[in-house]
């Protein structure tokens, strides 16, 4: 991850590993706590459209229209 | 656990005292309790672990010996993440009534999920069995699992089972006679349930992952052409490192392309209706009730009409665009979008997420702003807050849209693609200078993206976003771009100062307050190509709104005298004249020294305002500074070096 891989597919092509063992690998580290998932959906930040400044809250999608974006995985603690 | 702390459900018969005590152990879903069944004929006691509410079954099980086999609740590992799973690593690790043997389920399709656990009990030197199920399912996914080899590398016994139709059920309890039979009563390990840190987690699966990998690789083979779905097929184009983000801005000029194709006739139709038989009917309105002429007529008409109508008359473009976008957002392809511009900002040393915050900048800057918040590290919060400015919003396309059709209406589709790129240009540009004075170190913050399957749009969301963003654009000119047009209206009626012979609501635009107000900032736009106040005034009213600029535009030229009888009165022919006065004769330089300046200057007040909020007064500022600055440079060098080319 630090490398710059950054899709599962990546950090099986960059370390050899099966794709199989790194999904079980991030899997595991996110049920640790190791990582944290958030959903990215489309138009708006994380917060929907609580965390937009827009008074209008022009271009947000509500629950029911989002689509499906992309999950982020981030390191939520360091390994030491 | 006892007897005693067992509540008997089904009657079923118990095995005899003495027997064996063997615990069927796996991970969610790999048929633990299928086999389980299979094993003791579903005759069972189900009672609560002491001490919680958490359900363990316990039934016969008399392959040649009688066992007494315990079910455990659904676990992946010896470190718990749940109460389910505490219950497991308690009854396998701790006390004196352990189980004599451990079967681990193990799902053959995902093997690599379900080995975590047996190469944690084989660490504690517990005896443990690999039944591997679902063998069926990876077959139909290519892989083809050796048990012979995954056994020889675990060191522990491996056996094939399907519980449905009852195969190696016998080979499984030979295995566990065998395992019993060779292991001494004294050679387990005590897993110990102390506190551990956080590296010590991550350095105990780093270890059991080694095992895991080494296991995989010496028994399971995966067919070439089953390696990959559809979905990966496709993201070998859309993920390419050269290939992807080509592909993405053909996508976008394809978009871009068939929204001003198809929408140009609608717009056409929308503007003749507005200023022709409603504009007429209203003025007719006002002449019946004696209104005829009046400042009120004035504002109505000239202001609130001519200002609004033009604006609405980009519903039908902005309703295809946000289809065609919903389209590609539904079928999953934006969600490699993001993944290209990401790739894009770690290449020239940007943080991982800002592709976040940028991404939404497209639509509008204000929410973008905010989502600067996702960023941890402070300095990647304002460096990708300055950057968001010079990301093009959907409010900047109706000027594109207005521009470009008038100036190369053949062109018009491929003129706002290339505003896009050219935003994307000034963000990596304008982001590796700031990235190389203000902020030198600047680390990266590690990531992985996972990305959705790509699917079929469905015409449910689609429209539903289509809706909700068009919305959100009919709502903004039913907000500020009313009040901006009121506002401008009043600033064209009053006199400047020093008109003689004129009144309110009774001035010509040119000698209004409005037109001196421009004519104070014209002058800085000489070197442009567009220094004429006409142009400068939408800049100004766009300071505030850019939804507001063709609206203050079409009021500008509503109001003003044609240049001559001949003349056609019609905005475009209106601006077209200006651009050709301010130019000297290089229109096309100017234009695009205007379109460029558009682009880089301060999108909207409400922006500023959202900067305020997230990175202070001072970094806002800075922006103020850096926006004007860059667009000015670039706006002059446009015209400067485009006037000498020809």
């Amino acid at each position: 991850m630090q490398s710059g891989a950054h899709l599962r597919a990546d950090i099986a092509d960059q370390t050899g590993l099966a794709p199989d063992v790194v999904d079980a690998a991030v899997d595991h580290l996110l049920r640790s706590g190791v990582l944290s998932a958030e959903t990215l959906g489309s138009g708006c930040p994380a917060g929907g459209c609580q965390g937009c400044g827009s008074p209008t809250g022009h271009g947000c999608s509500t629950a029911e229209t989002r689509t499906p974006g992309p999950v982020l995985l981030t390191l939520s603690r360091r390994p030491e | 656990m006892s007897d005693a702390s067992c509540h008997s459900g089904s009657a079923g018969p118990r095995a005899a005292v003495g027997s064996p005590l063997i615990a069927l152990v796996g991970a969610p879903n790999v048929g633990k309790s299928t086999l389980f069944n299979a094993l003791t004929g579903a005759r069972v006691d189900v009672g609560n672990y002491p001490g919680t509410t958490v359900e363990v079954a316990r039934g016969r099980w008399h392959p040649d010996v009688e066992y007494d086999l315990l079910d455990l609740p659904g676990a992946y590992s010896l470190d718990p993440v749940s109460p389910d799973e505490e219950v497991a690593r308690d009854i396998l690790t701790t006390g004196d009534d352990r189980p004599a043997c451990v079967i681990v389920v193990a799902d053959a399709s995902r093997l690599s999920r379900s080995l975590y656990l047996v190469v944690q009990l084989l660490e504690l030197h517990i005896p443990c069995i690999v039944a591997l199920t679902m063998t069926d399912v990876a077959e139909r996914r290519g892989l083809a699992v050796d048990a012979q080899a995954l056994a020889e590398s675990l060191g522990t016994p491996v056996v094939v089972v399907d519980p449905r139709r009852r195969r190696g059920m016998a080979e499984l309890g030979q295995a566990v006679g065998e395992a019993l039979r060779s292991t001494p009563d004294d050679g387990r390990a005590v897993h110990r349930n102390e506190p551990r840190r956080p590296s010590d987690d991550v350095a105990a699966a780093d270890r059991v992952f080694t095992k895991i990998a080494t296991a995989i690789e010496a028994a399971v083979r995966q067919q070439e052409s089953a390696r990959r779905t559809w979905s990966d097929r496709i993201d070998r184009v859309a993920l390419a490192p050269i290939l992807g983000p080509l592909v993405f801005l053909l996508v976008m000029w394809a978009v871009f392309q068939a929204t001003t194709t198809i929408a140009a006739p609608l717009q056409g139709w929308l503007d003749e209706l507005i200023a022709g038989p409603i504009s007429d009917g209203v003025r007719a309105l006002f002449a019946a009730v004696s209104l005829g002429g009046s400042w009120l007529e004035g504002l109505i008409v000239d202001g609130l009409i001519a200002g609004v109508g033009m604006l609405l008359t980009f519903i039908p473009l902005m309703a295809i665009m946000f289809t065609l976008l919903a389209l590609l957002e539904d079928s999953g392809y934006m969600a490699r979008a993001a993944v290209v511009t990401d790739r894009a900002m770690r290449a020239i040393g940007l943080p991982g997420r800002a592709f976040l915050p940028l991404i939404v900048g497209f639509g509008c800057n204000v929410p973008a702003i905010a989502a600067t918040r996702v960023l941890p590290n402070a300095r990647h919060r304002i460096l990708t807050a300055l950057l968001v400015p010079f990301t093009s919003c959907t409010a900047r396309l109706t000027v594109y849209v207005l521009v470009a059709t008038i100036f190369f209406p053949d062109w018009a589709g491929t003129v706002v693609f290339a505003m896009y790129v050219i935003s994307i240009l000034f963000v990596i540009v304008v982001g590796l200078a700031l990235r190389r004075t203000l902020w030198r170190t600047m680390g990266s913050e590690p990531l992985i993206l996972d990305l959705p399957p790509y699917q079929r749009p469905t015409v449910r969301v689609t429209s539903a976003v289509m809706w909700v963003r068009l919305r959100g654009f009919l709502r903004t000119a039913g907000g500020i771009i009313v009040a901006t047009v009121i506002a401008v209206w009043f600033l064209q009626a009053i006199p400047a100062p020093g008109t003689q012979n004129a009144g309110f609501a009774d001035v010509p635009v040119q000698d209004s307050l409005y037109a001196a107000t421009a004519r104070t900032i014209t002058p800085v736009f000489a070197p442009t190509g567009f220094g004429e106040w006409e142009t400068t005034s939408a800049l100004m009213v766009g300071f505030i709104a850019k939804e507001a600029v063709v609206s203050s535009w079409a009021q500008t030229y509503a109001v003003a005298e044609p240049e001559s009888p001949d003349t056609l009165g019609d905005l475009g022919t209106a601006i077209r004249t200006s651009f050709e006065r301010s130019s000297g004769g290089h229109v096309n330089a100017a234009v695009w020294a205007f379109l460029v300046f558009l682009l880089a200057y301060t999108p909207c007040v409400a922006t500023l305002a959202a900067q305020r909020r997230e990175i202070g007064m001072r970094w806002t500022w800075f922006g103020v500074g850096l926006q004007l600055s860059v667009a000015w440079i670039a706006a002059v060098a446009i015209f400067q070096i485009g006037s000498r080319l020809g």
